[in-house]
């Protein structure tokens, strides 16, 4: 295995994918994070015929080149707020309004655009749906909108750091609404760390999350073979791996996990096919349908992605977070209406 | 009227955008030099911010006046080991390397401080206001700015050195043949341009609660840029004005464009802004408050 540091910039994540495949000979790769970055990187796999799972990039376009190389392991980035979606309006049947904020990046143009469509087809009226920049300084101006618009569920597809700005700001000019959902922010640890009370009840889209059960059992009774490691040795795996490096033991988040079924695919495929040759191992994961801890896999042969994986919601509830739908692997009940943010300045919590 | 919220709100962060242009602004007057590192400047300030909060729970307003005090120091010697070397190779020997510095001060704070995005926040109360919820930390941000552009106006004005430097921006040899201390005034024009500029990334992260990174400055550069040249590069009101013009445009453009539902408003508000600029290169090549 054979790491590189795109440091976030695509003329290096190429370079190094270029030197990956020409100089030390890889048979196959894992993308580097973020959907930029991994559509950059999709035309020099395809140009060599190295396979490439993608993991930590989920928007649609990356599928939508035609590579025959590029495969996605989990859901891309328009299904992000489906889930999200139907669990507000089968919690409450007459929510009328949506508000969607959206940065201005491949990844979080996707999830808003998926967001609408999936909320008009519910029939949802979208009462905003804007742009911001993908650094923003002020975001006032986007939540005053928002604010005289009085939407029922707000939606920010937004990535970290702008996320936690949309949450600080809705708080500050005091918009409330019944649910507030984010993509990326409230799944990361330091979500609940910097916001404190402020990230009570906000609830998230997540590929999967500790409290998700897939197990050899479940794999049985699906009838679907299952593969690799069990949910808990994954979890005790990752902790050693994260003491070693970082000297702390973190559980791991859904980017880990993300890029842990990159690796198994690829694995079960090369041993499905007895051999590392991209073609043999692509064609072996067309004819497969098998389950890990991450959930179950089966590779669509046009669009090359895993359509069997589904997304779970978390929500932030008493400075935890816990998956609250689908209903059937729910840790908790969802907290709907949401606290008001006078509430939770007044340090209430969602429970 | 509904329009009042988004411009109080772009006064309060144009502002902000007036104090991070000044140091630009003032080291263009008197040097005749473009400080393109200024965007890592700062992020130092915004990273003074931070760590003073985390680590000994600094306030900003204390983390300021330790801000300005680092950002003096490091000017003073942006001054020794960059722009007084390079002075006589001529100004883009001294462009060149101050992006060079730049760079490598975005580098050596990513090795220092990692890549991740860090932030805190400094909570004391708020006050509604024609319609708009504006946070005091905020309020206090764009106070310290007005107060920090009309004080060094006034210092540019009414004390000796000031005087000294107003007369090396209109004529240097002249200066020099009168007796002032060309030396001294570059050195410590460049000494408060950055300490004032680390100052307003100190104000800035009480904007952005967990903007604070490693690569945060380049977008500073560009929008201190854009300000100063619309203000009239070297002029310290026609900085602080033109970054209040600038912060309300981009807000109230933001409504106005919102409600003719065509293209998307930030992106039109940012667009017609640059088409300003250019309207006002075109008529007033000088910027709007120089003569």
């Amino acid at each position: 295995m054979l790491y590189r540091d795109s440091e976030s910039k695509l003329e290096l994540a190429q370079s190094l994918t270029e030197s990956l495949i020409t100089r030390d000979k890889v048979h196959f790769l894992l993308s580097p994070y973020g959907s930029d970055l991994a559509l950059g990187v999709s035309p020099i796999a395809e140009k060599y015929g190295v396979l490439m799972a993608v993991v930590g990039a989920a928007s649609d376009r990356i599928f939508q080149q035609g590579f025959r190389y590029v495969m996605g392991v989990a859901a891309v980035a328009s299904q992000y707020m489906v889930p999200v979606l139907d669990m507000v309006v089968k919690t409450n049947p007459t929510v009328k309004k949506v508000a969607i904020l959206y940065r201005d990046s491949e990844f979080n143009i996707m999830v808003a655009e998926g967001a609408k469509k999936y909320a008009e087809k519910l029939g949802l009226q979208v009462v905003v749906y804007e742009k911001y920049p993908a650094s923003p300084q002020d975001l006032t101006p986007q939540i005053l909108k928002v604010k005289q618009a009085s939407p029922d569920i707000i939606i920010v597809a937004s990535h970290f750091a702008d996320g936690q700005l949309a949450v600080r700001q809705l708080a500050e000019q005091k918009v409330d609404a019944k649910l507030v959902a984010l993509s990326v922010a409230p799944l990361v640890p330091d979500f609940y760390k910097a916001l404190q009370t402020k990230a009570e009840c906000i609830v998230g889209p997540s590929h999967w999350e500790p409290g998700v059960n897939y197990t050899p059992e479940l794999a049985r009774q699906r009838g679907v073979e299952w593969f690799g490691p069990t949910k808990e040795e994954f979890i005790q795996y990752f902790k050693s791996v994260a003491k070693q490096m970082g000297g702390q033991e973190v559980d791991p988040g859904y980017h880990a996990a993300w890029a842990a079924e990159g690796v198994l695919a690829i694995l079960y495929g090369v041993q499905k096919a007895g051999t590392v040759e991209a073609d043999k191992v692509l064609e072996a994961l067309r004819n497969a349908r098998f389950m890990t801890f991450f959930g179950e896999f089966k590779l669509d042969p046009t669009t090359n992605l895993n359509v069997a994986h589904s997304m779970v919601v978390i929500q932030w509830q008493g400075g935890n977070r816990y998956v609250v739908w689908p209903a059937e692997v729910a840790e908790r009940k969802l907290v709907y209406p949401s606290l008001t943010w006078d509430q939770k300045a007044a340090g209430q919590t969602c429970r | 009227m509904e329009v009042i919220p988004y411009f109080l709100s772009g006064l309060i962060i144009g502002s902000v955008y007036g104090l991070i242009t000044l140091g630009l602004s003032l080291i263009f007057g008197v040097l005749r030099v473009a400080n393109v590192a200024h965007g890592s400047f700062v992020m130092i300030g915004a990273y003074v911010a931070f760590f003073g909060f985390t680590l000994w729970g600094a306030p900003p307003p204390v983390a300021g006046i330790g801000a300005l005090a680092l950002g003096a120091g490091l000017g003073a010697l942006v001054y020794y080991v960059v722009v007084k070397l390079l002075m006589k190779a001529g100004e883009l020997n001294i462009l060149v390397a101050l992006f060079a510095l730049g760079l490598l001060i975005a580098e050596a704070a990513r090795m220092a401080w990692g890549p991740d995005f860090r932030g805190y926040t400094w909570s004391i109360g708020s006050v509604s206001l024609g319609g708009l919820v504006v946070e005091l930390s905020k309020a206090f941000g764009a106070l310290t700015a007005l107060v920090t552009a009309v004080g060094l106006e006034v210092f540019l004005r009414r004390t000796y050195f000031g005087r000294a430097v107003r007369a090396v921006v209109q004529d240097p040899v002249g200066a020099q043949v009168v007796g002032i201390d060309v030396e001294r005034v570059f050195l410590l024009s460049t000494a408060m341009g950055i300490g004032i500029t680390t100052l307003g990334g100190v104000m800035l992260t009480l904007f952005i609660p967990v903007g604070i990174n490693p690569y945060m400055g380049g977008i500073y550069t560009l929008i201190s840029f854009v300000i100063a040249v619309m203000g009239g590069l070297g002029s310290i009101m026609g900085a602080y004005i033109a970054g209040l013009l600038f912060g309300v445009f981009q807000s109230v453009g933001y409504y106005v464009f919102s409600l003719m539902g065509f293209a998307q408003p930030f992106e039109m508000a940012l667009f017609l802004a640059f088409v300003l600029l250019l309207l006002i290169l075109l008529f007033k090549p000088t910027g709007l408050f120089r003569l």
